[in-house]
């Protein structure tokens, strides 16, 4: 059938029904990528002010708990290229503790559309989903449709601890986080123990929300195949055959998956905080990618080049600048007892890569572009590092060619 | 190319005008002053970017016909002279330079923004449908065509500092040379 033409930066509602019938994705993704286009030809994003962002808040947690509170001490939180972020302290009545106390809280919330454009929905429940059985901040309360804050927004408690090491190095959102070797072994087994934790808990049995639960391993596969193929139909302005070569080889070489796991997917250095000088694991954070998937999903992408560095030696390659490749990946295995497969390491090292040249050089450029974010210029910034990813992928395809 | 000037002018455009002017000490009125110029320059080259090559060419092509003018003018009164041999030289060599600036940059980047589309599209219909034999075929022609804009790419984007090794790609400049005509 031929494709339906169409401006992408005003999409026609026959554009999106023919998307979403080409590309059908786990029901939450859909709304949200249906959102997205249909909003896509209204405004960008204009500046909020704190007072905005205060008021909306408090609207937010007048809803959920009445008028017993107030919020003081209201101030920007930086990090990340694609939520704005809140922290201020609340003064309430906590149910969980039984009286009146004042609690940190973060209020997170996306802009007009995002270089990650996700559910808060999802990102909320997967982190009420897994309280309890790795190093969370709590979560509060969800405004999915952003009906009180200008666009959808979470409330999560705030975690002390640091995305980095006061002292080191990085470029834009952990990127290339350089680790002092002193602290490596400490923060490296903690990130093995967790993500075994996150892939051995029994999501069957939790309550997972807006996060939709596969009827089978192909289901699940299919669902992130559609989702990725269709948000880089949606988004790229020039198209590059390579991703179309990628995608064609990626169905064709359905992998067989022996277990479903709760994924993170963005599970890497920069998303968790540590506290100093403990370097304790304190909260992992940015869940609006989590799903359920195949394992290797998250274990090719943390052990991603572009997320890690190499050692002194100059040839050692640290995962997440903290652990060897193989070392982590034996490691793993031991804290799972889950096998590391290479051939689908391979197979979603390559979907991982399609996913992260699909972020930053489709959505990235096209949401800067329309002036759709609180910092258009990070984001187009950003997209330059899509080449290097591309010819990373490159090499990956000539491999399994 | 995604990462092109008018992606860039409008994002800094608009983190000066959302975010840096609005962070300036309002009683620093050399910082306002220049920072509001900082906006204005950025929004006019924004503005007249897409503009300049067919500028000049409109330019050039009555500056072709002026010297025509002027020349005749010139052998009018007597011509003869080194200075009326010499414009009609550079006149002619304007005239041809006029005759190869055929297409406005926007055709060149729509082209490439249409093959591109469409030979994607035959990919994926060759990756849906075809042999493996087939598959293999377009495979090597897909990736040998990546490896060879790829290195143009990344040599654009090299001053960004993303990859450890970008110091050993070439120069841009010696991979976009196009022989004239």
């Amino acid at each position: 059938m031929p494709a339906v033409a169409t401006d992408k930066n005003r999409p026609s509602a026959e554009w999106i029904a023919e998307l979403r019938r080409r590309f059908p994705c786990e029901p939450e993704m859909d709304r949200v990528l249906v959102r997205k286009l249909e909003l896509r030809g209204g405004a960008g994003y204009s500046p909020v002010s704190l007072d905005e962002l205060k008021a909306g808040t408090e609207a937010l947690i007048r809803a959920r708990i009445g008028d017993e509170f107030a919020i003081a001490n209201a101030r920007w939180l930086s990090g990340g290229a694609s939520k704005l972020q809140m922290v201020f302290d609340l003064d309430w009545n906590d149910a969980a503790t039984g009286g009146r106390t004042t609690t940190r809280m973060v209020m997170r919330m996306q802009p007009a559309e995002s270089i990650s454009e996700t559910s808060r929905a999802i990102e909320f429940d997967a982190i009420k989903a897994l309280a309890g059985h790795i190093p969370l901040p709590p979560a509060y309360w969800v405004d999915p449709e952003g009906s009180f804050l200008p666009y959808p927004a979470i409330v999560y408690g705030f975690a002390e601890g640091v995305a980095k090491p006061t002292a080191s190095t990085s470029k834009v959102t952990g990127v290339g986080t350089a680790i002092p070797p002193e602290i490596r072994d400490t923060l490296g087994q903690q990130l093995v123990r967790d993500m075994a934790q996150l892939h051995t808990f029994d999501w069957a049995a939790a309550d997972l929300g807006a996060i939709d639960k596969p009827t089978s391993a192909r289901q699940a596969l299919d669902w992130q195949l559609n989702h990725w193929e269709r948000v880089w139909t949606e988004d790229v302005r020039e198209d590059v055959p390579l991703m179309r070569l990628a995608m064609g080889w990626l169905r064709r070489n359905i992998p067989e998956c022996d277990r479903l796991s709760l994924v993170h997917g963005d599970f890497r250095v920069g998303n968790f905080l540590f506290t100093e000088p403990d370097y304790r694991v304190s909260a992992w954070l940015d869940w609006e990618y989590a799903h359920i998937s195949d394992r290797h999903e998250d274990l090719a992408w943390t052990i991603k080049t572009v997320f890690g560095q190499l050692a002194e030696d100059g040839t050692t390659f640290l995962v997440g600048g903290l652990t060897p490749r193989e070392q982590f990946l034996a490691e793993y295995e031991a804290a799972s007892g889950l096998p590391v497969d290479p051939v689908r390491l391979r197979y979603w090292d390559i979907l991982d890569s399609f996913k992260s040249i699909t972020i930053v050089l489709a959505t990235g450029c096209r949401v800067a572009s329309l002036g759709k974010t609180h910092q258009d210029v990070l984001v187009a910034w950003l997209s330059g590092i899509g080449y290097p990813l591309l010819d990373d992928l490159r090499a990956q395809l000539e491999e399994v060619l | 190319m995604e990462l092109r000037p008018d992606l860039l002018l409008r994002a800094a455009a608009k983190a000066m005008a959302d975010v840096v002017l609005p962070a300036l000490d309002a009683d620093n009125k050399l910082a306002q002053e220049q920072g509001q110029l900082v906006l204005a320059s950025l929004n006019l080259v924004l503005q007249r970017l897409p503009q300049m090559y067919r500028f000049d060419c409109d330019q050039l092509e009555r500056s072709v016909g002026f010297a025509a003018q002027v020349g005749e003018i010139a052998e009018r009164a007597g011509g003869g002279s080194d200075a009326a041999a010499a414009l009609v030289q550079s006149a002619s060599a304007g005239a041809e330079v006029l005759a190869r600036a055929q297409a406005d940059p926007a055709e060149l980047q729509a082209a490439n923004l249409n093959l591109y589309e469409k030979i994607g599209a035959v990919v994926t219909a060759i990756c849906a449908e075809a042999p493996d034999a087939v598959l293999a075929e377009v495979g090597r022609a897909v990736t040998a065509n990546a490896a060879d804009q790829l290195l143009r790419d990344r040599a654009w984007v090299a001053p960004q500092g993303w990859e450890p090794g970008a110091a050993a790609l070439p120069a841009v400049e010696t991979l976009i040379t196009r022989p004239p005509g």
